[in-house]
């Protein structure tokens, strides 16, 4: 098992007042490597938060969560940085690719943290092998402003994979683009679910892309319930 | 890629923003730098003016109205083996007949060609009827080098002009003198011993001429030491070479060989010797016997009275005979004309002089002892001292005694006594008795005579080198170069003063920064939020920025440095020109120590840095989901709770309503302290209060906001920091400027109040020669012919006496150790409830006189 959510719950309390507002209760996921997970739900249902708390960025407010058997909730700070930089890559609905740097230079951006030197040739030969793979290869020296939003969404896959993450995260990773670039990217995220080894959770609202997932759940009032993909 | 390369991709990206925030620190960082620099500045320039107004003078001895020999310089300077120079020195007054222009209290320095050694760039010392005049005397006088012009000076002499007897009629002595200008360039002109910045009004006449005019042939008052061999000389050092040449001559004191007697007197050319001076050589001389001459106003027996006679008080050593306290000895001249004889009653009337020639009359009764011939030994002209307008009056009715004398009452008989006998006295009391009577400031006795056997003069002259040290006699040595260093190294604190006043801008330089910072940092938020999701801890991403914020803060630091010296230029500029009067010299000349230039740099770089890194912080705790769902609940979520703040609130403004009416109110003068603590007080409250405004203006009960005006609210406080950070730097400036008008220090409006700085008079003035009567008295009145002035019919005149010093005002830079001393009459202050002193001390100071 790659990743384990075991009765999670998770609220918001309003500030003075203790009232407190229901995100996610008693919720147990697991996900195994390799796999390809889509949660649906409607806005405001949990599903970014969920996402959150599986890429360790939100803690729960009860219950376990496990990554590669180990015990987030009591990881520091530090140690979580640490396990998404090597074991999770993210992708938002916004690209975030960062202006001041080219393409090439957003996705070597994980690559920073805590890398020997040595290492940095081979995080160089990867990220051109991956930018080729997503066709961006003639891209690779642009800056985001001078790219579409559909190559900015395909160069911030590229840079979720540089470390070869054991699990993908994906919020609405198509929310952004148009119906022709959506299809494209989902495609590309289980292409490369298959190829890169690296199991995939897709939060979404669109059908199409759920429905490339391999299992598919849906969010409401706080707990997940399988979906049968048509 | 490596982080250096991203740090410096970020710096370029965003040079705008930085810029902006650069220019901030900048600002802030050349303001702090600037001011720091002006303590140097003006340090330097202090210094400077030290070694212009010394030249290679580096001790001086200064004794006011004590005149030492002029040779004194000769038997001192082969001891050091260096330039010791005489000057006769006093205040003078200058007059252009021309233009009827005058100075008062003009620095008059009599000098030969000695002088010039102490200088390396002197013109010629002044000839007969010649005086060099400084840049400032001749522009003030308007007078060009040949023109001719009055010097008035206070006739001096050696004798004290306010002890008893000594003649203070026609007090000045004016010479006509050819000016000769001095140029600026010749530092002679700037020559003061004096610690301060001022540039002084300094005239140079010719020393013999001087010494001739105020009848001190051959004395000085004021000794000057150049750079002695060896560097170990200290004013200490010269003290004790003093202690080994000095004469009895340099503390006025005369030794004599009484013609056709074998007898040796010692008397002083102040008339009156000095205790502290004479009571160790009366020891080391045995048989001494202390004489005390005075003038009677007259002698009576029944009704015969003798006017003006000399009494003498001896001891029984002198008179042979031992007399109480009540019994006199009367010479036989005297026993004729009272017509009387021993047992008789015989009364004495003599004048006491009190302060400001105050005069009063009185009388003691004493019982005729006996009668002597006037050939008795103990009867000698030469008991009379040499009271000047007296001594060598022609007749009685020649005399100039400073005392009223009635010459109505001088008989022929009296006169023909005077002819013969001169001040031969006329009656003889007893020492205790003479001193109970007449001892005064200046000294106990006249005379002090002693056998000649086993006494020479060699002798005598040890005895007192032995027993009497210069300093008694006010002769000691000044280490006036250490000192001016000293004074202008210790000088008032421009730097603290000009940081302090700066203080505001650089507050709102930093505000700004800080804003401008804070804009740029919420942009990149998200930036760092992505950072972190993939993986970069949180002290990476600080150390990251950090590092942006460290090369902005560097480069400031150096640039706002480098700036900080134009600043500084400029603030000279102003305190040069439009500030003048705050200085009160031209010649401040910009000077930087390169440690001052490395701390306002230093100091502006871990300001920045620091507030940088604080804003950093702040920033960075926001919860990261957050940031990228790109919500700003977080920051609402964490608003403080309004019970609290409004608690703070109140106390805030509680406390500044108090501490403004404490100080309006509850003290009899304004505190500025306070002033300064209760408007801070108010501007933070005022700012709380609009941040609490803002903060709750969605939930205020009470006020309906609706349309516009709830849209101008809301958006106004959307960004709550931003807002009050332009809140408070509008503030700080507003406060800046009411601040400093509200504690400008003026007059204007408390001249009259007694308590004030004025002591509510409405007049000062301040005089060359010296006032000696009470300008409240008829006498004074008569005097000064102003007794039928109507207009000063009811003016009191309050009279001070000045003894010499350094101004200790703030108008003078320097750190002073030897202030100026006022004598006062305590009770006229104290009745009047003039000034308000911090603190009052009811010593008594004895021996100043």
């Amino acid at each position: 098992m790659l990743a384990v959510l075991k009765n999670i719950s998770k609220y918001y309390e309003q500030p003075g007042s203790g009232i407190r507002t229901m995100v996610l209760e008693d919720l147990s996921l697991i996900i195994e490597e390799n796999d390809a997970v889509a949660v649906v739900g409607p806005s405001g249902s949990g599903k970014s938060t969920l996402l959150n708390i599986l890429g360790t960025l939100d803690q729960p407010s009860s219950g376990q969560a496990f990554l590669k058997g180990m015990d987030v909730i009591s990881l520091n700070s530090n140690k979580l940085a640490e396990m998404r930089n090597k074991l999770i890559g993210y992708v938002f609905q916004q690209h975030y690719l960062l202006p001041q740097l080219t393409l090439l230079e957003n996705i070597l951006l994980p690559t920073l943290p805590g890398k020997e030197k040595h290492m940095q040739k081979n995080d160089l030969e990867r990220a051109l092998r991956l930018i080729d793979r997503v066709g961006l290869t003639a891209c690779r020296d642009r800056r985001p402003t001078e790219l579409s939003i559909g190559e900015c969404q395909r160069g911030a896959v590229v840079r979720a994979l540089i470390n070869k993450p054991a699990l993908l995260l994906a919020d609405e990773p198509t929310g952004s683009l148009d119906a022709g670039n959506a299809d494209e990217l989902g495609n590309l995220l289980v292409e490369l679910n298959r190829e890169q080894h690296t199991a995939l959770v897709v939060v979404t609202h669109s059908t199409g892309l759920a429905e490339k997932m391999g299992r598919k759940y849906r969010l409401v009032n706080g707990k997940l319930q399988p979906e049968e993909k048509r | 890629m490596n982080n250096t390369q991203l740090i410096f991709r970020n710096l370029w990206f965003f040079r705008k923003s930085y810029l902006a925030v650069f220019t901030g620190a900048v600002i802030s960082v050349a303001v702090l730098t600037g001011a720091l620099i002006i303590g140097d500045s003006v340090r330097y320039s202090l210094q400077k003016l030290a070694v212009t107004r010394l030249g290679k003078i580096r001790f001086s001895m200064e004794t006011g109205d004590r005149y030492f020999r002029d040779s004194l310089a000769y038997d001192l300077a082969s001891k050091i083996n260096g330039p010791v120079v005489p000057v006769l020195q006093t205040e003078g007054i200058p007059v252009n007949p021309d233009n009827d222009l005058s100075i008062n209290r003009v620095q008059v320095y009599g000098i030969d060609q000695r002088f010039r050694v102490l200088w390396n760039n002197s013109p010629a010392a002044p000839g007969e009827d010649e005086a060099l005049i400084n840049q400032n005397v001749a522009e003030k006088l308007g007078l060009g080098t040949g023109d001719e012009f009055l010097l008035k000076l206070p006739r001096q002499g050696m004798a004290p002009s306010d002890a008893p007897f000594v003649s203070e009629k026609s007090n000045s002595v004016s010479i006509r003198l050819k000016a000769r200008v001095l140029d600026k360039k010749e530092w002679v002109g700037r020559f003061s011993l004096k610690s301060n910045q001022v540039s002084p009004y300094n005239i140079y006449v010719s020393l013999p001429q001087m010494a001739a005019v105020l009848s001190l042939k051959g004395r000085s008052n004021l000794l000057l030491v150049g750079s002695p061999q060896g560097n170990s000389f200290t004013a200490g050092k010269l003290d004790t070479l003093l202690q080994q040449v000095w004469k009895p001559a340099d503390a006025g004191l005369v030794i004599s060989r009484i013609a056709n007697k074998n007898i040796f007197e010692i008397t002083s050319q102040r008339i009156f010797l000095d205790d502290r001076l004479i009571r160790g050589v009366a020891t080391a001389l045995h048989g001494g016997s202390f004489l005390l001459t005075y003038l009677a106003n007259s002698l009576s027996v029944k009704n015969k009275t003798t006017p003006y006679s000399f009494i003498t008080a001896a001891d029984s050593i002198y008179l042979k005979q031992n007399l109480k306290d009540n019994e006199i000895i009367i010479n036989s001249w005297l026993a004729e004309d009272l017509d009387t004889r021993p047992g008789d009653s015989l009364t004495m009337k003599y004048f006491l002089m009190g302060p400001m020639r105050r005069l009063k009359e009185d009388s003691t009764s004493f019982v005729i002892r006996s009668v002597i011939s006037l050939s008795d030994p103990v009867s000698d002209p030469s008991l009379m001292p040499a009271f000047p307008g007296m001594s060598d009056a022609g007749s009685c009715r020649d005399w100039e005694t400073g005392t009223v004398v009635d010459l109505k009452r001088i008989r022929d008989k009296d006169e023909r006594y005077w002819n013969d006998h001169r001040g031969t006295p006329k009656a003889f009391i007893s020492l205790e008795k003479g001193r109970k009577l007449w001892a005064n400031p200046f000294g106990a006795s006249t005379a002090l005579r002693f056998p000649a056997e086993g006494n020479d003069i060699h002798g005598i002259e040890s005895a007192f080198r032995q027993q009497v040290r210069p300093e008694e006699n006010g002769l000691k040595f000044q280490s006036v170069y250490d000192e001016g260093m000293s004074a202008a190294a210790h000088s008032t604190d421009f730097g603290s003063l000009f940081l302090s006043l700066s203080f505001f801008i650089i507050i709102s330089g930093f505000l700004l920064m800080a804003m401008l910072f804070t804009l740029h940092l919420s942009s990149r938020m998200k930036e760092a939020a992505l950072m972190s999701a993939i993986g970069f801890h949180k002290r990476h991403i600080i150390s990251i920025l950090l590092a942006e914020a460290g090369i902005i803060s560097m480069m400031a630091g150096i640039i706002g440095a480098i700036l900080g010296i134009f600043y500084n230029q400029f603030l000279l500029f102003g305190l040069t020109t439009i500030w003048k009067n705050a200085v009160g010299t031209p010649f401040l000349e910009w000077h930087v120590e390169i440690t001052t230039l490395i701390m306002g740099g230093l100091s502006g770089i871990v300001l920045t840095l620091a507030i940088l890194l604080l804003m950093i912080s702040r920033s960075l705790k926001r919860p990261l989901s957050v940031i990228l769902r790109g919500s700003r609940m977080a920051d609402r979520e964490k608003k403080p709770g309004k019970k609290s703040v409004l608690l703070v609130l109140w106390l805030f403004s509680i406390a500044t309503f108090l501490l403004l009416v404490y100080s309006l109110f509850g003290r009899n003068d304004p505190d500025p302290t306070l002033f300064l603590v209760s408007g801070a007080l108010m501007m933070a409250a005022g700012i709380g209060w609009v941040s609490y405004f803002f903060l709750h203006s969605g939930s205020w009960a009470g006020f309906s906001f609706h349309g516009f005006r709830a849209l101008l609210v809301k958006n106004v406080g959307y960004n709550l920091t931003r807002m009050l950070g332009v809140v408070t730097l509008v503030s700080l400036g507003t406060f800046t400027l009411v601040i400093t008008g509200a504690n400008r220090r003026t007059f204007y409006g408390s001249e009259n109040d007694r308590r004030s700085g004025t002591g509510g008079f409405l007049f000062w003035a301040e005089t060359t020669i010296p006032v000696e009567y009470d300008l409240n008295s008829q006498i004074g009145k008569e005097h000064f012919s102003i007794q039928d002035e109507e207009a000063l019919k009811r003016v009191h005149f309050f009279q001070m006496l000045r003894f010499e010093g350094n101004d200790a005002s703030c108008l003078n830079l320097n750190q002073i150790t030897r202030p100026a001393l006022l004598g006062v009459d305590t009770r006229y202050l104290d009745s009047a409830a003039a000034f308000t002193f911090v603190t009052l001390e009811s010593r008594q100071y004895k021996g100043l006189c």
